[in-house]
C-alpha cells in the first residue's frame, strides 16, 4: 500500500469510527438526573366540582309563565360552580397552594390540579387542606398524614369526594399514620 | 454584517471539507451527500422497523417483553435489527443537522431556495416527533419519563381542560388506547408524513441526490452494523408508575428536549421552541437576497433542442409550444421564480457558440448580467492581454470556488462566470482554434458539490460528450482540463495548471483556423444531432 492509499484508507477509517463514536455515545451519555436518588417524587392532582356558586332560589310566579309549560321547574340555580383552594403543607412548608377556577365555558367543569415537586427521602408530615364551598373562609377538608417515602418513590395525592378526602397513592398505607 | 461572518465561517469549514475530500474523493466526500446520507439511515430505519414490527407486541403490558425477547433471546437478528433501528435514527439526526448547517453556511436557503429551505424546517418536527414516539414504545422507564414529561409539556396548552400527566402517576389510569395511538402515529403517521414531507422538499430540485455513492452505503452501513453488534441497544428496566425514573441514558439526538424541560419548564421550553421554528423559517429572508436577474429566452436564436430544460438544475425551463409561427415545434420558457441565476442554460445552448457569425452574438437563452457577447469578449481581452506570450491558457472560474482572477501566472487569462456550468463547451474551442489559445482550464466548486448542483458535472459530460452540447470534435482534448475543488484550493489550481502549461509545452497552438468560424444559429444546433 503506498501512502496516498495509507492516507485514504486510514482516513476514512478514522471517519467512520468517530462517527459510530459520537453515535453510540450521545445516544446513551450523558446520564440525565431526573430525581436525585434519595428524593421522591409528590404529585397533587386531581379533578373536584366546586360547589354551586349561589344558593338554589324559587321561581316567582312570573318567572314560571314565561317558561314553555313542558319545561317549568319550581327553583333557579346558578350554573357556575366555586373555585377550589387547595394548599398542601409538607414538614410546615408549603409546597402548593392554589386557587383553581372551574373549567368550562360557563364556569360549570371540573377544576384540575396538577403540581409535582421534588422532596428528600424520609419520614415527613403532610397537612392537606381543600375549600369547595362559598360561604366559608375555613378549609372544609383538612387532613393530616405522616408518610415515609424511599427515594424514586412517586407519592400520589389525590382526592375524592367520596372517599371522604385526600386520599394518597403509591405509599404504604400502613406507614401513612393519621394524626 | 452577519452574511460576513458567516462567508467567513464557510471559508474556514471549507478547509475542513477539503480534508474530506482528501480523504474520500469529492465524489463520494460524504459532506456532498448529507441529504442523500439522510434518506439513506430513514431506508434502514424502515426496513430494521419493518423487521421489528413482526416481533413487538403493541401493549402496554406486552410492548417490553417483546423487546426484552428482541434483544435477548434473539439478539442475533432481531436485536441487531433494534440496535440498528435505534443507531440508524441517530445517524440520520447527525447528517440532517450537518445538511441544513451546511446549506446554511453556504447560503444556500435565500432568495428562490427559499422553497427547500423552508419546506425543511417541518420535516425536522416530524423527525423529532418520529424519534420521540420510537422511545415511548419500549415502555420501559425512559417512555415512562418521556410521557410524564410530554403530557406535562402539553398540558400548559389551552387545548386540554384535564391535565394528561395525572394519567402517568397512577398506574390504573395508564390508557391503553392513547398507547396505540403513540404506535399508530410512529408505526403509520409518520413514515406516511414524512416521505409526503420529503416529496414537497425536493419538488424543486430536479434529480436530487437521493442516494449517495455507493462506497458511502457501504461505509455507514458496516460501521452501524459493527456498532449494533458491539453494543447492543436495551431498554432502561419496565415502566412502573408508582416509582420516579431517576437517572436515565438519553438518546441526545432525539430527547434532548426533556432535560431542558426539567431545567427550565413548559412555557420557556415552548417559548424556545416555537421562536427556533419561527426562526429558522424565517432565515431565507434574513436578509432577503439581491435578486440577480434571471434567464432570458431570445426566441430568435433558440430551436427548441431542449438542452437547456435538461441542464437546469432547478427545473426553471419549460418547453413549451412553439408561439413565432417557426417550424421547430417547441420552444424554452423560463419560469422566473424557480430560476437561480446561474447561467447554466446558456452553456447548454447551442446557439451560444461564438463561432456564429452573429453580431453581437446573442443566444438563443441570456444572463441578462453576463450575456454570451459579454462573456466572448471577456475571453477575447484576457487572451489578448498575454499578446506576445510564449503560451495562453485561458482559465475559467466560478464565483464561488477559487477566485481565477488572482492566478498569478503570466501564461494565464482568467475568465470568472456565476458558474462553470455556464460555459459552453464551444466557447473552449473558440479559444484554442478561434483565438490560439494553447489551453483551457476550467474550475469549479468541488465534484457533487456545485453551488448550483450540477453545473461541474455538465461540464464535465460535455467535454467528454456525454451529455449534449457537446464538445466539437475538432476540438483537441488534450488540451482542455477540469479542476473541482473548494474555496480554498487555489494551491490546486495552480498546480493543475503548471501540469497543463508543462504538457502543452512542444504542442503549438492550433493556428486560428477559419473552419468551423462562423455559421448561423441552426448550423451550431445541427453540428450537435
Ligand atoms: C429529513 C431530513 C432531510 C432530508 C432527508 C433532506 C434531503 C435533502 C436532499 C436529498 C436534498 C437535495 C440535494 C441535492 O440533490 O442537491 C436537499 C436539499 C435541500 N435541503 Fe434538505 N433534507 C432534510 C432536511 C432539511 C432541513 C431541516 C433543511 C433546513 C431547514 C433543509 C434544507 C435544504 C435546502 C436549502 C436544500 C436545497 C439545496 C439547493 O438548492 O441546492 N433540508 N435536502
Ligand atoms: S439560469 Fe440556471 S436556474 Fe435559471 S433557467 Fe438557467 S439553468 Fe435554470
Ligand atoms: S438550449 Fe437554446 S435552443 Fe435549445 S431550447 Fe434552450 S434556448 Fe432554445
Amino acid at each position: 500500500m503506498n501512502s496516498g492509499n495509507l492516507v485514504r484508507y486510514g482516513g476514512q477509517a478514522i471517519f467512520y469510527l468517530a462517527f459510530v463514536a459520537v453515535v453510540a455515545y450521545l445516544s446513551t451519555s450523558p446520564v440525565h438526573t431526573f430525581v436525585p436518588s434519595d428524593h421522591a417524587r409528590v404529585t397533587v392532582t386531581f379533578a373536584h366540582l366546586g360547589e354551586r356558586e349561589g344558593e338554589c332560589r324559587p321561581l316567582t310566579e312570573e318567572e314560571k309563565a314565561a317558561l314553555p309549560p313542558n319545561m317549568r321547574v319550581e327553583e333557579k340555580c346558578p350554573r357556575g360552580r366555586v373555585p377550589i383552594t387547595v394548599e398542601i403543607w409538607l414538614d410546615g412548608e408549603m409546597i402548593y397552594g392554589d386557587t383553581i377556577a372551574p373549567t368550562g365555558l360557563h364556569r360549570d367543569g371540573r377544576s384540575y390540579v396538577y403540581h409535582a415537586v421534588t422532596v428528600p427521602e424520609g419520614r415527613h408530615y403532610l397537612t392537606m387542606k381543600m375549600r369547595d364551598q362559598v360561604e366559608t373562609d375555613e378549609f372544609n377538608y383538612v387532613q393530616k398524614k405522616e408518610v415515609t417515602l424511599q427515594g424514586g418513590q412517586s407519592l400520589v395525592i389525590d382526592f375524592s369526594a367520596q372517599a371522604g378526602g385526600f386520599v394518597l397513592r403509591n405509599v404504604d398505607l400502613e406507614a401513612a399514620d393519621v394524626r | 454584517m452577519a452574511l460576513t461572518v458567516r462567508r467567513r465561517i464557510n471559508h474556514f469549514i471549507q478547509h475542513i471539507e477539503d480534508g474530506f475530500t482528501a480523504v474520500f474523493g469529492g465524489q463520494n466526500n460524504p459532506l456532498h451527500h448529507l441529504g442523500a446520507l439522510t434518506i439513506f439511515f430513514f431506508w434502514v430505519v424502515l426496513i430494521s422497523g419493518l423487521y421489528l414490527f413482526a416481533f413487538y407486541e403493541t401493549s402496554l403490558s406486552g410492548a417490553y417483553d417483546s423487546l426484552e425477547r428482541i434483544t435477548y433471546d434473539h439478539w442475533w437478528h432481531a436485536g441487531v435489527m433494534r440496535s440498528l433501528h435505534r443507531y440508524a435514527s441517530d445517524a440520520a439526526v447527525i447528517t440532517m443537522i450537518l445538511h441544513l448547517s451546511r446549506e446554511f453556511l453556504r447560503d444556500r436557503n435565500r432568495g428562490f431556495r427559499w422553497y427547500s429551505w423552508f419546506t425543511g424546517v417541518p420535516l425536522l418536527w416530524m423527525v423529532y416527533i418520529f424519534g420521540i414516539t420510537g422511545y415511548w414504545l419500549v415502555w420501559d422507564k425512559l417512555a415512562q419519563y418521556i410521557a410524564l414529561n410530554t403530557a406535562e409539556l402539553l398540558d400548559v396548552l389551552p387545548v386540554f381542560t384535564d391535565p394528561m400527566a395525572r394519567n402517568f402517576v397512577i398506574e390504573e389510569l395508564v390508557s391503553e388506547r392513547f398507547f396505540t395511538l403513540m404506535a399508530f402515529i410512529h408505526l403509520v403517521g409518520l413514515p406516511i408524513i414524512l416521505v409526503l414531507g420529503l416529496w414537497f422538499h425536493l419538488l424543486r430540485i430536479i434529480r436530487p441526490k437521493i442516494n449517495p455513492p455507493r462506497p458511502l452505503m457501504i461505509g455507514t452501513f458496516t460501521a452501524l452494523m459493527v456498532l449494533s453488534v458491539l453494543r447492543p441497544a436495551e431498554s432502561q428496566g419496565p415502566a412502573d408508575l408508582s416509582v420516579v425514573p431517576t437517572q436515565l441514558s438519553i438518546d441526545w439526538f432525539y430527547l434532548p428536549i426533556y432535560p431542558i424541560l426539567d431545567y427550565t419548564g413548559p412555557f420557556v421550553l415552548w417559548g424556545a421552541l416555537i421562536g427556533l421554528t419561527l426562526f429558522m423559517a424565517s432565515l431565507p429572508w434574513l436578509p432577503p437576497q439581491r435578486r440577480e436577474p434571471v434567464a432570458e429566452v431570445i426566441l430568435e436564436n433558440c430551436t427548441g433542442c431542449t438542452f437547456c430544460a435538461d441542464d437546469c438544475p432547478y427545473g426553471a425551463i419549460d418547453m413549451v409550444t412553439r408561439s413565432d409561427g417557426r417550424r421547430f415545434p417547441k420552444e424554452a420558457k423560463v419560469n422566473p421564480t424557480l430560476c437561480a441565476s446561474c447561467g447554466i442554460c446558456t452553456g447548454s445552448c447551442p446557439s451560444s457558440s461564438p463561432f456564429r457569425n452573429a453580431s453581437p452574438l446573442v443566444s438563443g437563452i441570456e444572463m441578462p448580467q453576463g450575456p454570451m457577447e459579454k462573456m466572448k469578449q471577456d475571453i477575447d481581452e484576457a487572451l489578448r492581454r498575454l499578446e506576445g506570450q510564449e503560451q495562453k491558457i485561458l482559465v475559467v472560474g466560478c464565483e464561488y470556488s477559487v477566485d481565477v482572477t488572482e492566478i498569478d501566472r503570466p501564461n494565464a487569462a482568467p475568465v470568472r462566470l456565476p458558474c462553470a456550468g455556464m460555459m459552453p463547451p464551444s466557447a473552449m474551442d473558440y479559444a484554442l482554434r478561434g483565438l490560439g489559445a494553447d489551453g483551457v482550464l476550467v474550475t469549479g466548486c468541488d465534484c457533487a458539490d456545485c453551488q448550483f448542483r450540477l453545473g461541474n458535472l455538465w461540464t464535465d459530460e460535455r467535454i467528454q460528450k456525454k451529455r449534449p452540447p457537446y464538445l466539437s470534435g475538432r476540438a483537441d482534448r488534450a488540451r482542455i482540463r477540469t479542476l473541482w475543488t473548494k474555496l480554498p484550493g487555489r494551491n490546486k489550481v495552480l498546480r493543475e495548471f503548471d501540469a497543463l502549461a508543462e504538457d502543452l509545452k512542444g504542442r503549438p497552438a492550433e493556428a486560428s483556423g477559419s473552419e468551423g468560424v462562423g455559421g448561423t444559429a441552426q448550423e451550431a444546433d445541427d453540428e450537435q444531432r
